[in-house]
């Protein structure tokens, strides 16, 4: 700001140096224009208050040193007089169209700027896209072709040593699937090409649908569901927070005994002035070493003897943190409990009154 | 037993098409296949399917072409195959015309479910106006719905919604069409509240017993739709 006002008075001495010494060979009244000329650039070049000050002093200027009586702010000559008033209003029009002129090219080039870097964006975006379905298709068909063949073999297998290796065979293409299924999570969630398809989730009705889809794993363990008093509802993308619940589940399963209870708490809980609604899943067993409740959040942790990459929980803190949620563990007197949050969204009036029985 | 269904499966990858082959020949389909869009219409043309297995990833033209110069003259089930995990090709395969979907890896048994329920529904469109499911009782003349033998009371659009549902048994319904279907084609603003409405049905008709909820009866597949069955 402060250079546009120097450049601009820095420019007017550098106009009247040069216009002074051409007085004798254009006479006093023609170097008005070479100052009305310098206005234009300062405008456009530096803006509006830098082109007014510039006209205003290059009237005064012009009047001091240039029109006769010099070095007198008086002037003999009527003429003079309008000239310099005229010229004092023409350099301020001139000074406010330049200013004009920058402004807009200043909007038209941030918006092209921003045009160029949202294509950019898109465009970046769409490759990942593009590349992380190709992976996906290149990994998932033989996969499908291993599996088909596999749940076949499982079907028609007589003898108990086939039929031992066979369920190996199985077990170990499920758990590849379940391996490829959470890098290309991991990929989505961190290239940031994740959109969020949000809608209004009932959450109590939701937590049951993860449970549903979870049932092939949590078949060994008793799932009860602690509903909250009232209906909780959040916004969210329902596919993307599946993922994030189906990895908890999984983990309360994997590291509890058989046969013991997984319970899962839903509540609303105010936490710092805001309306969380809170999701603790809670597993005997499994103690989460006291002092590693965060880093069993980082990437590549896992329990020694554990099975997996240990990106599980990254993605679920990740996934929780696209919904403006958080998520924390903690192991109490035996019991592992993960603790969501997410925020509450409030239904409007209407809706509450199309969910009233008629 | 009647005559042998005939299927059609286009998929570029042979180890698929081949596993798919033995897998279905074994349940009495009687099966060709093709390895590309083209080549796939083309059979389609001479063989006359019973239904079709469309692989949505294949290398000459996308499968949502394939399907649009399918459905021109094919009436028959569709049933696409993808390994994509975005929805938006499967819901866009599914609004196109395509009567279900299976995601890779699937299980060979639950393509051939969902095998039975289109061809099901393509041969005899049922028009019943009483089912009994599981615990369900439902009569759509007077609209009651009875769970586990006692009324249960719903609103006029969990009403529609489950008649919806109901009408395509066993087949996934999109979240458009059930928008469409139930509040017309301006719907658009029930759109982020859907979900909701039908978090409140499954509510209702929750039973008593563990055996099943309402969550297993309508089924959510996640940024598709929802499947009702038992």
């Amino acid at each position: 700001m402060l250079k546009a006002y120097l450049s601009s008075l820095v420019f007017l001495f550098l106009t009247a140096f040069i216009n002074y010494l051409l007085i004798p060979y254009l006479g006093y009244r023609a170097t008005g224009f070479g100052f009305l000329v310098g206005v234009l650039p300062v405008a456009v070049g530096c803006g509006l208050g830098p082109a007014l000050l510039f006209a205003t002093l290059s009237a005064l200027l012009w009047d001091y040193f240039f029109i006769p009586p010099q070095f007198t702010f008086s002037i003999q000559n009527s003429e003079d007089v309008m000239m310099n008033l005229t010229y004092f209003v023409v350099a301020l029009v001139t000074g406010i169209l330049g200013s004009r002129i920058q402004s807009h090219e200043k909007t038209l080039k941030a918006r092209e700027d921003k045009a160029n870097r949202n294509a950019l964006l898109e465009e970046s975006e769409k490759l990942h896209q593009t590349l992380l379905n190709s992976v996906s298709h290149e990994l998932r068909t033989p996969l499908t072709t291993i599996l088909g063949i596999v749940n076949h073999l499982d079907f028609v297998s007589k003898s108990p040593e086939t039929s031992l290796v066979v369920h190996d065979l199985k077990v170990s293409a499920e758990r590849l699937n379940q391996t490829v299924t959470n890098l290309l999570d991991m990929s989505r969630i961190s290239s940031g090409a994740l959109r969020l398809n949000q809608s209004v989730i009932d959450l109590s009705d939701f937590i049951r649908t993860c449970v549903a889809r979870a049932d092939y794993m949590l078949e060994n363990h008793h799932v009860t569901i602690l509903d909250p008093k009232n209906a909780i509802y959040v916004k969210g993308d329902e596919k993307i927070l599946e993922t994030a619940f189906a990895n908890l589940l999984s983990n309360a399963a994997r590291y509890s005994p058989e046969g013991s209870e997984i319970r899962i708490d839903l509540s609303a809980s105010t936490s710092a002035s805001n309306e969380f609604a809170a999701v603790k899943i809670t597993n005997s067993g499994a103690n989460i070493p006291a002092g590693d409740e965060e880093i069993i959040f980082g990437k590549f942790y896992s329990t020694s003897g554990g099975v997996g990459l240990g990106l599980g929980l990254v993605i679920v803190r990740e996934i929780v943190a696209l919904h403006r949620g958080t998520v924390s563990a903690k192991t109490t007197d035996g019991f592992t409990t993960f603790n969501v949050l997410l925020p509450i969204e409030e239904l409007p009036d209407q809706m509450k009154v199309n969910l009233q029985v008629v | 037993m009647s005559k042998a269904k005939k299927v059609l499966i286009i998929e570029d990858d042979p180890a698929v098409a081949r596993m798919l082959t033995t897998a279905l020949s074994q349940e009495n389909y009687e099966v060709r296949t093709a390895v590309s869009g083209k080549e796939g219409i083309q059979v389609a043309q001479d063989y006359r399917p019973s239904i079709i297995l469309l692989d949505l990833g294949l290398p000459d033209l996308g499968g949502a072409q394939v399907l649009l110069t399918l459905r021109q003259w094919f009436t028959a089930p569709v049933i696409v195959l993808t390994a994509n995990d975005s929805d938006q090709d499967k819901v866009a395969a599914l609004d196109g015309g395509a009567d279900d979907y299976v995601t890779k890896p699937f299980s060979v048994s639950v393509l051939l479910a969902r095998m039975r329920v289109a061809l099901r529904h393509y041969d005899k469109v049922e028009v019943t106006d009483s089912y009994t499911l599981g615990p369900y009782e439902i009569d759509l003349i007077n609209r009651q719905v009875k769970v586990e033998g006692s009324f249960v009371k719903l609103t006029a659009t969990e009403y529609d919604i489950l008649r919806v549902l109901l009408r395509n048994y066993g087949k996934v319904v999109t979240h458009r069409t059930l928008l469409k279907e139930v509040w017309g084609p301006n719907s658009v603003e029930h759109h982020q509240y859907l979900r909701v409405y039908v978090g409140q049905l499954r509510k209702k008709l929750r039973t008593g017993k563990k055996s099943l909820t309402g969550e297993e009866f309508i089924q959510t597949e996640l940024g598709i739709g929802y499947r009702l069955q038992i």
